[in-house]
């Protein structure tokens, strides 16, 4: 019959050793004048010991070493692509104009965003065993490879008609690639003080997802 | 994740320290051969640590990857003040619950640490053992995640409630209940 | 003229060439299945969609310089309005009002045109630049991409899904709410009870006052943005709430704790009920408090 002084969690730290001296007299003399917590008590260390056979190791069913191998050595992302203007041919109905405003908002924006990408990425010249980059985790490097190889498609897309853009437009969407640029370059600057700090990953996965997913957007309005 | 830990108890004999040591430093300087060495030394000891607290097969697997590719890559902040045994075991608890983090974002689905909303674990694969062992693994992997979580760090790897609300983030009070909680299920489950 | 309508506007496109530098009024209907889809393209003015009960499209409105032509065709129970622009350049716009039936599922795309919606039930899908977009009525679900329009949704039943880069988005209705900017706020203010809420910001703040469901589930996140919560109490929901340096400030119960020993991350796990809101910043400020 469990009594308001049959308190568990008390019985718990006696039994894990984390009570002082008078707090486990008490308990001790709880003990022997209450049939229920002593069987508590018996029932808890039996379920200890069994515990404690448990095997520390489990072989696991089978070799995880080539997966492994496979995403060691850290990829380097390439430098961005030579910008290749690509002339279109002009449709007769030109109803698509906001089409081209924003392949070409698209290719302007990627000068900057070039330049400014730059500063991001490590320099492939740091190549010793010391600068095998703590800073990126596989599934985030993965993600920082995708963004940049999506970028260099989107250099590929190049308008001839810039005169058509609405300069507010392109620059409110250079201003917001840039935030997102400079929000990445404090993750990682974070990232790289407290090196696989999950939280910070997250956020940085978040932040690369977020700037893909607005390239995505502007290229596939200028498909 | 700077601090580095008191060997957890554990009641078996392991490959003498020393070696681990050379090994280390050879990977260290960028040896995958080297670092080959070290996951066959240490992977039993991560994948059993990764199946408790997953609760099934799959994610364990999937996690142990994850250990070891970031044992890798941080391999270079390694200092040797503790053992490297020490070292890959608590960088493979940060791996189980950063991922447990990041799969919640990506499912679209908050799991915060002391519920696994509608997810049911599948029983954990028994090791080779019999009886008492293989019901004992079933009813851990069978406890809910925040439960699980803290009886497997507690009971099993021999870390401390501070510690334990360190790398979770749930407060020492919180951690002590999870634990009672699981061990209450546990007899519970191991009676019936 | 109904007759003559319906014959010649069941296949074809319908143009009438246009004066250059006139403005002309414009008055097109074509039949449409009840729940078709209607996709409407207007660069810049304005648009107004509603849902009426007749199986027809009706488009009336100005056409403004510049544009050559609507164009009005319905193609195997797809109706298509657009108005083009000219060769001369794409100044040209129109002003147009769209009757749709009202289970319709209604596709809009324009660069600035101002956008209202109302009276609809079906899908809707909206795709703007700089032209702000406003939803009422009753949509199954509501999809808005904006760059710097402003886009505020009042009511919908359903989903509400909603990305800008610049522009303001207001979210008064709706069940399943995602809402995603770089530097624009994200306000969810009244809407009933919100099932599930996925925001995300870069710099813009979340304000997220709502009531939850049970069971619901709410996901916030920014890198420097402020974002606030305001709920009738502690007992809403379970709060996870985490920042690597903004402040955190709870008045709904314990202040947030350090995350550890070597970052200055802070946390918080508090509250009780089914719900769940969990909360994510980089360097934004924190803000629970009572609604």
């Amino acid at each position: 019959m469990k009594e308001p002084e049959c308190d568990d969690v008390t019985l718990q730290d006696f039994v894990d050793g984390w009570l002082d001296a008078a707090q486990e007299g008490r308990v001790r003399e709880h003990l022997a004048a209450c049939a229920r917590c002593r069987a508590e008590e018996r029932q808890l260390r039996r379920l200890l010991a069994r515990v404690a056979e448990l095997p520390r190791t489990v072989a696991p069913p089978h070799d995880l070493w080539p997966g492994v191998a496979a995403r060691l050595g850290g990829r380097r992302a390439s430098p961005p692509a030579e910008v290749e203007a690509i002339e279109r041919p002009r449709r007769a109905r030109s109803w698509n104009v906001r089409r081209w405003v924003l392949q070409t908002a698209a290719a302007i924006v990627f000068t900057a965003l070039g330049a400014a990408l730059g500063r991001l990425i490590p320099d492939a010249g740091e190549t010793t065993a010391a600068a095998v980059r703590p800073a990126s985790s596989s599934a985030f490097a993965a993600a920082e490879t995708e963004y940049l190889r999506a970028k260099d498609a989107l250099w590929l897309v190049a308008a001839s008609r810039r005169d058509e853009l609405s300069p507010v437009t392109m620059e409110i969407v250079r201003r917001n690639l840039v935030l997102i640029d400079e929000a990445i370059w404090e993750l990682r600057q974070a990232l790289a003080a407290d090196p696989g700090n999950p939280h910070l990953e997250s956020l940085l996965l978040a932040q690369h997802r977020r700037g893909l997913d607005l390239l995505r957007r502007l290229s596939a309005r200028s498909a | 994740m700077g601090a580095e830990v008191e060997e957890p108890r554990t009641n078996e004999s392991r490959i003498a320290p020393q070696d681990d040591a050379s090994w280390v430093e050879r990977a260290q300087d960028g040896d995958v051969t080297a670092f080959e060495e070290l996951y066959r030394r240490h992977a039993g000891r991560v994948y059993a640590l990764c199946l408790r607290m997953c609760g099934n097969a799959q994610e364990a697997e999937e996690r142990t990857q994850d250990a070891f590719v970031r044992a890798w890559e941080k391999l270079g902040s390694f200092r040797g003040r503790s053992l490297f045994s020490s070292w890959l075991h608590r960088l493979t608890v940060n791996v189980v619950l950063g991922g447990w983090r990041r799969q919640g974002r990506r499912r679209d689905r908050v799991v915060p640490f002391d519920e696994a909303a509608g997810e049911p674990p599948e029983a954990a694969a028994p090791p080779p053992s019999w009886g008492d062992a293989v019901d004992l693994e079933r009813a851990v992997a069978a406890l809910p995640a925040g439960a699980r979580t803290v009886f497997v760090l507690y009971d099993v790897e021999g870390y401390q409630h501070q510690e334990i609300a360190e790398m979770t983030g749930l407060a020492v009070g919180t951690c002590k209940a999870q634990l009672h909680r699981a061990r209450q299920l546990l007899r519970k489950a191991l009676e019936s | 003229m109904r007759r003559c309508w319906r014959a010649s506007a069941a296949l074809l496109a319908v143009l009438a060439p246009l004066a250059a530098g006139a403005q002309t009024e414009v008055e097109r209907r074509v039949p449409a299945r009840a729940e078709g889809t209607v996709e409407i393209v207007n660069v810049a003015g304005s648009l107004v969609v509603s849902g009426w009960d007749r199986e027809e499209v009706e488009v009336t409105g100005t056409l403004g310089r510049g544009i050559d032509a609507l164009v009005v065709r319905a193609v195997r129970g797809e109706v298509k309005v657009e108005a083009e622009p000219g060769r001369s350049g794409h100044q040209g716009s129109a002003h147009l009002e769209v009757r749709v039936p009202h289970r319709s599922r209604v596709a809009v795309e324009t660069v600035s045109a101002e956008v209202l919606v109302a009276g609809l039930e079906g899908e809707l899908d909206v795709e703007s630049i700089s032209g702000p977009v406003e939803v009422e009525g009753d949509p199954s679900a509501v999809a808005v991409e904006t760059v710097s329009g402003d886009v505020t949704v009042r009511r919908a039943r359903g989903r509400v899904a909603v990305e800008t880069v610049n522009g303001r988005i207001t979210i008064e209705g709706g069940r399943d709410l995602r809402a995603q900017s770089v530097s624009g706020a994200i306000v969810v203010d009244g809407a009933g009870e919100v099932e599930r809420a996925e925001f995300g910001v870069v710099s813009g703040r979340i304000l997220f006052a709502a009531a939850l469901a049970r069971g619901a589930e709410a996901r916030l996140s920014s890198h420097s943005g402020a974002i606030e919560v305001a709920v009738p109490g502690a007992s809403a929901a379970r709060f996870e709430v985490s920042s690597f340096s903004g402040r955190i400030t709870n008045e709904l119960g314990p202040p947030a704790e350090k995350a550890g020993r070597f970052t200055p991350e802070h946390k918080l796990v508090f509250g009780s009920g089914d719900a769940r809101v969990h909360v994510e910043t980089f360097s934004g400020s924190v803000t629970l408090r009572k609604r």
